[in-house]
């Protein structure tokens, strides 16, 4: 009986609307466990393997499907909600929000802030100027 | 809603005692529990079922005090398999349906032989001449099979092999797929524990040392391998135990308490109770 | 309840068949029937050890069952054991009488009858409190010469007086309807005190 309900659930709800949902856990990761789940929901919302109004699996049903705490999932989920990437509806369900450009400009500019972070300080460690990184940018851009 | 509220419980034996024990597990999450051999494990879930009497404190176990009238009603929705087998010898399995059956209200003979038939159980074997394991899994049908809202397992994995750990490990996971199941299992295997359950206790000498939910064990605790020399710079209010090995040291330390710099990895739930036990030696 | 009393009719009737063989044999033999009486009120102390041996003491603790079931059912065990015991008795007593072994009329009878039934009784109240109380483990020197005693005393010199057909029992009517009330009487105080032994017996 259980075996059967398993299998509906991954028939259900481990596709959604036909779209594969994949979702890898590493246990070893630095990373905690709600904030693997929370980037790669999220990441599939910001990318579009995720649409507005896809429902996501129900909290329970990731936990367990995962093997992972209810608790971890749900926090993974109330945090997605917080930042707006997923509505929760009250007995049916928690779906993708309506997609936000302004909120993932908002994401990329957060990305992009940190990527040039890590240029600033590699550029500071072996003594390259801001001007000479502008104009490897703008030959960059040339390029394209 | 609580599965099991536990306040201020307190229970002496001779030279054992437990004193003001508190513990809550939330309604459809598993708990382990953990600790050594003789840390109180029994004890707690004998204070659980109201099969020994507290001295102090309060129970409650599905919202329902353990001590009042109402409480046998909840027995009905609690399955509990106790430490050791406990079917009377000369029973085989058919027996044992034939007795619950007029013990509980529940009681689903069907899915009690699925049980019986899916853990490969001969049903006319007597249960004296099972193994360990068999023993234990007939006791876990039994615990399934009259609708149970609430799992109550003392060392339910103990004894078996990792096989059949693993497969009731998957039930008791899909037990948990209904939002008012939740599970107390205790168990000295950590990495048993550490696969399904949503918060983990920890129990030593009778004292509780933490009950937590277990992803944030391993926010809250990480570990760091520092020299003797470097070891020196860290707050001591940061160091949950040390071990030394005469080259370098290993700490288990609270990671928010922790000067940025230091690279802490991660603690395994196993490493956070072993530190704590030393220490709290 | 039904439940209890499942299992303790299985455990016995699979651990210890010889009891029943035991108390059978008993029945047939004329000077030697009133065993099986006493036999009855032994069981449920048997049944007690098993419990205890196998753990299932500590089961029907955490089991839907309430102290008052818990204790009635082992009662319950031993009045039918001693009550289908003095049945069958009666039958084959009736029986032997018919193709003439022994003269029997439970008219003549009853009386040692009703004291035999009554002393078995007594066994079982003064055995099943202390049996609740202290655990059969430690108790079973106790139970078992007390009952044994009481059987020796009695049954002997009951049957004595039954096998004979000796109308004059030595115990007037109203005398031994006096102990049929006593033993009552004591079963009913008995259970309630095994009852508190139980709860309290509680670790």
């Amino acid at each position: 009986m259980l075996t059967k309900a398993f299998l509906l659930y991954i028939l259900n709800i481990n596709s959604i609307g036909g779209k594969n949902l994949e979702i890898i856990i590493k246990n070893s990761s630095e990373r905690p466990i709600y904030e693997q789940i929370y980037v790669q929901i999220k990441d599939m919302i910001l990318t579009g393997v995720l649409s507005e109004g896809d429902m996501l699996p129900s909290i329970r049903g990731l936990a367990k499907d995962l093997r992972i705490s209810v608790i971890t999932t749900k926090r993974a989920y109330d945090e997605l909600e917080r930042d707006g990437f997923v509505n929760t509806v009250a007995g049916k369900g928690c779906f993708v929000a309506g997609t936000n450009r302004e909120l993932i400009r908002e994401e990329n500019l957060k990305k992009i802030e940190v990527h040039m972070n890590e240029i600033r300080k590699l550029a500071k460690s072996c003594g390259i100027t801001g001007e000479t990184l502008i104009e490897m940018f703008r030959l960059l851009e040339s390029e394209e | 809603m609580y599965a099991i509220e536990m306040n201020h419980v307190k229970k002496t034996y001779g030279a054992f005692a437990m004193n003001d024990l508190n513990l809550v597990l939330p309604m459809g999450c598993i708990m382990g529990l953990v600790g050594e051999n003789g840390a109180g494990k029994t004890t707690a879930i004998e204070l659980l079922m109201h099969a020994v009497k507290k001295e102090e404190g309060d129970i409650k176990i599905l919202g329902v005090d353990n001590e009042s009238t109402d409480f046998l009603q909840v027995k009905e929705e609690v399955g509990v398999v106790l430490d050791e087998p406990y079917f009377p010898e000369v029973l085989n399995a058919v027996n044992v349906n034939s007795i619950m059956k007029r013990t509980y209200k529940n009681w689903k003979e069907e899915e009690f032989f699925a049980y019986v038939e899916k853990f490969h159980i001969d049903k006319k074997k007597k249960f004296k001449d099972y193994s360990k394991g068999m023993k234990m899994k007939l006791s876990i049908a039994a615990a399934l099979s009259h609708n149970p809202k609430l799992l109550i397992l003392d060392e339910a994995t103990s004894g078996l092999d990792p096989i059949a750990r693993e497969e009731l490990l998957d039930l008791f996971n899909e037990f948990t797929r209904e939002e008012d199941h939740s599970v107390l299992i205790s168990s000295h295997i950590i990495s048993d524990l550490e696969k399904i359950c949503d918060y983990v206790a920890f129990l030593h000498r009778g004292t509780l040392k933490f009950c937590e939910e277990k992803d944030m064990l391993h926010e809250i605790y990480g570990i760091l391998h520092v020299g003797m020399k470097e070891a020196e710079d860290i707050p001591k209010e940061a160091v949950i135990g040390v071990r030394d090995n005469g080259y370098s040291r290993e700490m288990l330390v609270k990671r928010d308490l922790m000067p940025k710099g230091f690279e802490v990895e991660r603690a395994g739930i196993e490493d956070i109770i072993l530190y704590m036990a030393k220490e709290g030696a | 309840m039904k439940g209890l009393l499942l299992k303790d009719w299985l455990t016995i009737q699979k651990q210890t068949k010889i009891y029943f063989v035991m108390m059978l044999v008993f029945l047939l033999i004329p000077s030697m029937f009133w065993y099986s009486i006493f036999l009855g009120s032994l069981v449920p102390v048997t049944v007690f050890a098993y419990d205890e041996r196998s753990g299932w003491d500590k089961l029907a603790r955490v089991m839907p069952y309430t102290s008052k079931e818990v204790v009635a059912s082992k009662y319950i065990f031993g009045y039918l054991l001693i009550g289908g015991s003095a049945i069958l008795g009666v039958i084959i007593q009736y029986l032997y009488s018919a193709l003439r072994i022994l003269p029997f009329s439970l008219q003549d009878g009853w009386r040692g009858y009703v004291i035999l039934v009554c002393s078995a009784l007594i066994v079982v109240a003064v055995n099943m409190p202390v049996m609740f109380w202290l655990g059969v483990e430690k108790m079973r020197i106790f139970l078992t010469f007390f009952s044994v005693a009481v059987m020796m005393i009695v049954g002997s010199s009951v049957s004595f007086e039954l096998e004979y057909g000796n109308i004059n029992f030595s115990l007037s009517s109203g005398v031994i309807l006096a102990v049929l009330g006593i033993s009552l009487v004591l079963q009913f105080i008995s259970v309630k005190i095994s009852e508190i032994c139980y709860r309290h017996n509680m670790k």
